[in-house]
């Protein structure tokens, strides 16, 4: 990513999303919230199914910040959970370059979409572009 | 407040990256944390009720009697922590604010801030859990 205001970095973060990894996430977090591996339980309070952790779908768009900003480029990652992401969405996310600061450092928003063209997270970033 | 400590442990840490999406993530014993790594802090929160308990109910409360929901997370780095390391976390409640909903009603937002420090006291990871839940349902 080229470190100018505008530029944008897109990255399939996730490709048919399975209940498999939504429990794999819940053992290597530790939140064992039954609405993300119990399906009885999700849909008698209403959800038409199991749904991801907010910080799943968070951890999966990391992958596109560690891309653009290195293992330690990042100073700071904001993001806002605004849909439910469910078993087989394929997440899209798009950081877009806002800023940059005399001292080097490049601000991002973040945006995850899913399949559909739905937005389910909304952040922001900062830090030092990983050398390319 | 509450204070336990958070040992981040390279084994831990490849089972991470695999959840989030790294499924081939290697072991390596001098790894860096990946971006949202510091939430796995919560196994070691005594006070964590989003895990089988002893001492309490499963499953833990549903929303529609007061928990509400996770609606966002801001992590702040002053450095990223590596495999090895044995961080100090303090949890704390932070800023509470309101906002109108799209439906109408107010929502109530919680901040809880989650400090974490290295061995030397210095500063590694702020971490904020923003909560909501609707106004009408928090019971003070």
């Amino acid at each position: 990513m080229r470190p100018e205001v505008g530029a944008v970095h897109r990255q399939v973060v996730a490709e048919g999303l399975t209940r498999t990894q939504l429990v794999a996430y819940a053992g290597a977090s530790g939140d064992f919230h039954p609405f993300h591996h119990d399906e009885i339980y999700a849909t008698s309070h209403g959800f038409d199914q199991l749904f991801a952790h907010g910080m799943l779908t968070m951890g999966i768009t990391g992958q596109a910040l560690v891309a653009v900003f290195g293992d330690e480029g990042l100073q700071r990652y904001g993001a806002d959970f605004l849909k439910p992401v469910w078993p087989g969405d394929t997440l899209t996310t798009e950081l877009t370059v806002t800023a940059v600061t005399d001292d080097g450092t490049v601000e991002v928003g973040i945006s995850t979409t899913d399949q559909h063209g739905t937005q389910v997270l909304r952040g922001t970033a900062a830090g030092r572009l990983a050398a390319e | 407040m509450r204070s336990f400590e958070f040992p981040i442990e390279a084994g831990h840490i490849q089972e991470f990256k695999r959840a989030v999406g790294d499924h081939d993530a290697a072991f390596d014993p001098d790894v860096a944390a990946p971006p949202t790594f510091m939430v796995a802090a919560d196994r070691y929160d005594p006070d964590y009720d989003r895990r089988l308990r002893s001492d309490r109910e499963w499953p833990p409360v549903a929303p529609e009697t007061g928990s509400g929901f996770h609606a966002g997370m801001v992590f702040e780095y002053h450095r990223h922590p590596r495999a090895g390391e044995v961080l100090t976390a303090t949890v704390a409640d932070g800023e509470e604010w309101t906002k109108q909903g799209r439906r109408g009603g107010d929502l109530r937002f919680r901040e809880i801030v989650t400090t974490f420090v290295d061995a030397d006291g210095e500063p590694c990871v702020t971490a904020r859990w923003i909560n909501v839940r609707a106004a009408n349902e928090v019971r003070e």
